[in-house]
């Protein structure tokens, strides 16, 4: 049953004080699959992103990463983050180490690879997202779209069994946005599976196996693009989309 | 021509003077190099502990911080060096007690500057290498400490200057250094103005090459193309 499952998530909830930032979200993710979720800025995309990997802990639900349960509290979440590659709105890289030691520094301290077998890898994936020729350059001489790039790099080489991406273009310059998209893009092509917020809407029509939209703490509509863009049942992702789509 | 004699006798007078002022000056900078270095271990042990947040721990190092930041050193020096052996009944040698009482003092410093930077690493670098999945440990050591100890490399060297000229009150406990022998010169020769005025150069060649050695290190380690 659970063969193609690789996350699986139950009934999660989380407040802050009196604001339900997720009022019982539940999916299932398979492999290969791209999903975005959408919806307005505080909704709770990135909460229910960080719960993923308990860089939040949920008050409540359980989350499953292919058999092991991460809602556990005897699991080592160390162990699940390293299965789960995260890239973030403002890239975060590590601004005292050069794009490749960017990209080294989690095979060879976390996965503890060699150093010889860990440049390769790191190199390889730079290449991928166009980058090698940068490789030695630091993170501060690097523009937006080249540092997201990295940090995808970064997170593609630990060779997770998903990506998550938290709005990976928002903090872009409009014209650096589009090497960001095609990246990920290649990603979606190669069969990755990723699990994507962001408001790029064109971009999620045509990568997105599924769209899932957000609203309230609540997984509102849910579908592939092509059912939600032309003909969404819900009031809200109509209004939604109108307003995103005017912009 | 009178004025050139002056000087010539200056002169010769500061070259006799030089031997007993050079052992001074060798006990400045090895009761200098041995605090400031004891500070740094306490300074980082404190900051490492205080960052972590454990409860009992925080309220006994905020503690010891306030503690040393409110009294003189001065008074912390006499009382280690004549309080502590009555009570615990050990006597040490004075040197051990000075090194020891600047090294607590300026490690109280040297916490707090260590502190400030590990707390400037902005949270989403340490998101990502949480997300990476670096422990707690691995991010403080790969990802927080070397950015903080570059930015606090400044202010660290700043206080190894202050150091330096805080080791002259160890002549309060009788220890021969640079301040004590100067004063020896002068209570046998009546010559202020040229004895501290030649030690006040000593100390102040000593904060130079440590200013400079400053912007070498800084420059040497500087994060390529991060502007501050």
């Amino acid at each position: 049953m659970m063969n193609n499952i690789i996350l699986r998530i139950e009934d999660l909830y989380k407040s802050y004080g009196d604001l339900k930032v997720l009022d019982g979200i539940s999916f299932e993710l398979r492999k290969g699959e791209t999903v975005v979720i959408m919806g307005r800025s505080g909704v709770g995309k990135s909460t229910l992103l960080r719960c993923i990997n308990r860089l939040t802990e949920p008050d409540a639900g359980e989350i499953y990463l292919g058999n092991t349960k991460v809602t556990d509290p005897g699991t080592d979440v160390t162990r699940i983050r390293e299965r789960i590659g995260m890239v973030f709105q403002h890239f975060e890289l590590f601004p005292h180490l050069i794009a490749l030691d960017n990209v080294t520094i989690g095979l060879t301290k976390v996965l503890k690879l060699p150093e010889e077998k860990a440049r390769e890898l790191a190199l390889t994936q730079l290449d991928k997202v166009g980058l090698s020729h940068k490789a030695y350059s630091h993170p501060a001489e690097l523009s937006g779209g080249e540092k997201q790039r990295v940090a995808i790099a970064r997170a593609l080489a630990m060779n997770p069994d998903l990506i998550m991406f938290d709005e990976p273009t928002s903090a872009l310059d409009p014209l650096l946005v589009g090497e960001v998209l095609d990246t990920m893009r290649e990603l979606a092509r190669e069969g990755l599976t990723m699990l994507i917020v962001s408001h790029e809407v064109s971009f999620a029509e045509e990568v997105a196996d599924r769209i899932m939209i957000m609203s309230e703490g609540k997984i509102v509509e849910e579908g592939p693009p092509s059912l939600i863009f032309s003909n969404p049942e819900h009031e809200f992702t109509r209004k939604f989309l109108e307003r995103i789509l005017a912009r | 021509m009178e004025i050139i004699e002056t000087i010539l006798n200056t002169l010769y007078f500061f070259y006799d003077c030089l031997p007993i002022l050079a052992e001074g000056l060798k006990i400045t900078l090895i009761s200098s190099v041995s605090s400031f270095a004891l500070g740094l271990l306490i300074g980082s042990v404190v900051a490492l502990l205080r960052v972590t947040k454990i409860k009992f721990l925080h309220y006994f190092l905020t503690a010891y911080v306030e503690i040393i930041r409110g009294t003189p050193l001065l008074v912390q020096l006499l009382f280690i060096f004549y309080g502590v052996p009555i009570v615990l009944g050990i006597k040490m040698p004075s040197l051990i007690v000075g090194i020891v009482s600047i090294g607590i003092c300026t490690g109280a410093y040297q916490s707090e500057m260590i502190r400030s930077g590990i707390q400037s690493i902005p949270s989403g670098q340490i998101e990502a290498s949480q997300a990476l999945g670096m422990t707690k440990w691995q991010t403080m050591r790969y990802i927080v400490l070397p950015q903080a100890l570059r930015m606090v490399i400044p202010t660290l060297i700043n206080e190894f200057i202050m150091v330096t000229k805080d080791t002259s009150q160890l002549m309060v406990i009788a220890i021969p250094e640079l301040t004590r022998r100067a004063s020896w010169i002068v209570y046998r020769t009546f010559k202020p103005f040229e004895v501290f005025g030649l030690v006040g150069a000593m100390y102040f060649a000593m904060a130079y090459v440590a200013s400079r050695a400053s912007k070498y290190i800084e420059n040497k380690y500087r994060i390529r193309g991060l502007i501050r």
